[in-house]
């Protein structure tokens, strides 16, 4: 047997974002693996400084197209840290609203290609059916399927109308009624079972070392979820249930994220029951001298970290810490001593989003390096712990 | 087992996409389509392209008469030009801050083209 290395990407047939995995190999077996990544960076964090508020509010949703809304939600938080303004009820639960159909919507594409990964193309193609409904909703209620720019400081762009209401609620009994099926579906088959059970097992101790977020670290039992911790928008009047697993492996995080989708049905339709009539502020400018906050939001990923500083009504400077950022690092980690085959359906499990995640580039010397946090701070920085 | 239902339901379902370029899609009223803007209403104000995020309105420039005290004067003012549909991201806020409501969103979708100049939108 010999020991040869195996590049996947950073064009390759499983994942559709470019990412370099390099292997290295014994036989069948991987004896280690590396992250390459700096294929996508786009430099948003710099495109936001200097930008006006209300214009770096929609360039901040442009950073990922799968988590859009809680991208401008986070950085909207701030800016109203700042102004320390509280919301109308109303808005914010139309806020929250699009947040948690976001986190469906997300959920379900997960779902529907954690499927495909491992030739399960039958319940891909049903997830991604049932998607349409959620994607309609946003037409609906937002305007836009992708992009929803429906956040204004201050304030929410649309109201929502009665219509919408009755519409909503009929197409989360659909979606209920899916998943209840599919959840039978994933806990007889066979083949997802074998794909997917003790794979790419994180330790509560290991996911706590790595920091990770989301639902892949509640399938480690850790609760780590903003929406129950940090309580933020509509949250704090629900009553809904932080779903957490102990096991930690691919099969337990698949079953977390269908949980969740149900647990965001039951809150959409307290949202909708508990809506308050109430008039919507109008949309105004704003104007900020000078000011710093940081703000966290739950992504459907995971805690979505924006820090923001303003001077004279414009971002002086924008962090962003992305929940796919923190996730990523475990990757290597995990790959070891698992066949090549089981390299998809682990990175996959990990719900990656590569353009969201390359936010660090350093240029020293005149050489360039993408590095993630983790190899950050044991390289650049001295007392880390 | 739930999978084979789904499966014999859908061999007598009709099938859930529908042949689309022959069948007309109607958006909701609330989608943001192609943009366009009507320049003659425009005043010239020039909002709309210091709030386009993605820099993709540009004005021009005309001459415009008014009468003060039966003394007819002239001036320059710019007014809209063009918006690269290629470049905007559809966040309407040129839409928002526009004083004329001079520029609003369609709800026409169909906007890929081969040529990266046919996405400009001209009036
Ligand atoms: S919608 Fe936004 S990006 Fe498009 S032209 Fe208007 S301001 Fe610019
Ligand atoms: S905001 Fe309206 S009136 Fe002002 S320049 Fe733009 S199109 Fe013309």
């Amino acid at each position: 047997m010999h020991d040869f290395s195996l590049p996947i990407g950073p064009v390759n047939p499983s994942i559709k974002e470019p990412a370099c995995i390099q292997l290295n190999l014994d036989g069948n077996m991987i004896k280690n693996a590396k992250l390459n990544l700096g294929y996508a960076h786009k430099g948003v964090e710099h495109l936001l400084e200097g930008k006006k508020i209300e214009q770096a509010l929609y360039i901040a949703q442009r950073i990922c197209g799968i988590c859009s809304f809680c991208h401008s939600n986070g950085f909207n938080q701030s800016i109203e840290k700042i102004l320390d303004y509280d919301a109308p009820k109303r808005v914010k639960y139309i806020r929250t609203l699009v947040t948690e159909l976001e986190r469906i919507q997300s959920h379900m594409l997960w779902m529907g290609f954690m499927f495909h990964e491992f030739g399960f193309e039958t319940m891909f193609q049903y997830l991604l059916r049932d998607r349409e409904h959620v994607l309609q909703l946003f037409e609906r209620v937002t305007g836009g399927r992708v992009h929803h720019a429906i956040n204004k400081p201050k304030t929410v762009r649309y109201d929502l109308k009665k219509q919408d209401i009755t519409f909503i609620l009929e197409k989360m009994d659909l979606l209920e009624k899916q998943f209840k099926k599919y959840f039978g579906i994933i806990k007889k088959d066979g083949v997802t079972k074998e794909r997917l059970v003790d794979v790419g097992l994180i330790s509560k101790k290991r996911a706590k070392r790595f920091c990770l977020v989301g639902p892949t670290a509640r399938a480690s039992g850790i609760n780590n979820d903003i929406r129950d911790k940090h309580p933020y928008d509509a949250y704090p009047y629900l009553d809904f249930e932080v779903i957490m697993r102990k096991k930690g492996d691919a099969y337990t995080r698949l079953i977390v994220r269908l949980l969740e989708v149900l647990e965001s049905i039951k809150i959409i339709r307290q949202l909708m029951k508990g809506l308050p009539e109430q008039k919507i502020p109008e949309a105004k400018l704003i104007f900020i001298e000078k000011g710093m906050s940081t703000s966290q939001v739950e992504a459907p990923r995971g805690e979505n970290f924006y820090f923001t500083t303003i001077k004279n009504n414009k971002v002086d400077r924008a962090k962003i810490r992305t929940p796919t950022f923190a996730v990523i690092n475990i990757l290597p980690t995990l790959l070891e001593n698992r066949p090549v085959g089981d390299v998809p359906v682990i990175l996959h499990s990990l719900d990656p989003c590569f353009s969201c995640m390359e936010r660090v580039i350093i240029v020293k010397d005149k050489k360039r390096e993408v590095i993630d946090e983790h190899t950050f701070l044991h390289k650049y920085c001295d007392h880390h712990h | 087992m739930g999978i084979k239902k789904e499966v014999l339901k859908n061999l007598l379902k009709r099938p859930s996409t529908s042949k689309y370029p022959g069948k007309e899609i109607d958006p909701e009223d609330r989608f943001r389509g192609k943009i366009t803007f009507d320049k003659k209403e425009c005043i010239g104000c020039g909002l709309c392209r210091a709030f386009c995020p993605a820099e993709c309105i540009t004005l021009t420039w005309r001459k415009k008469k008014f009468v003060v005290r039966g003394v007819e004067h002239q001036k320059i003012i710019h007014p809209i030009h063009k918006i690269d549909i290629g470049k905007c991201i559809r966040c309407g806020l040129c839409v928002d801050v526009c004083p004329v409501d001079c520029i609003w969103f369609t709800s026409k979708f169909e906007l890929a083209d081969k040529d990266k100049k046919k996405l400009i939108s001209k009036m």
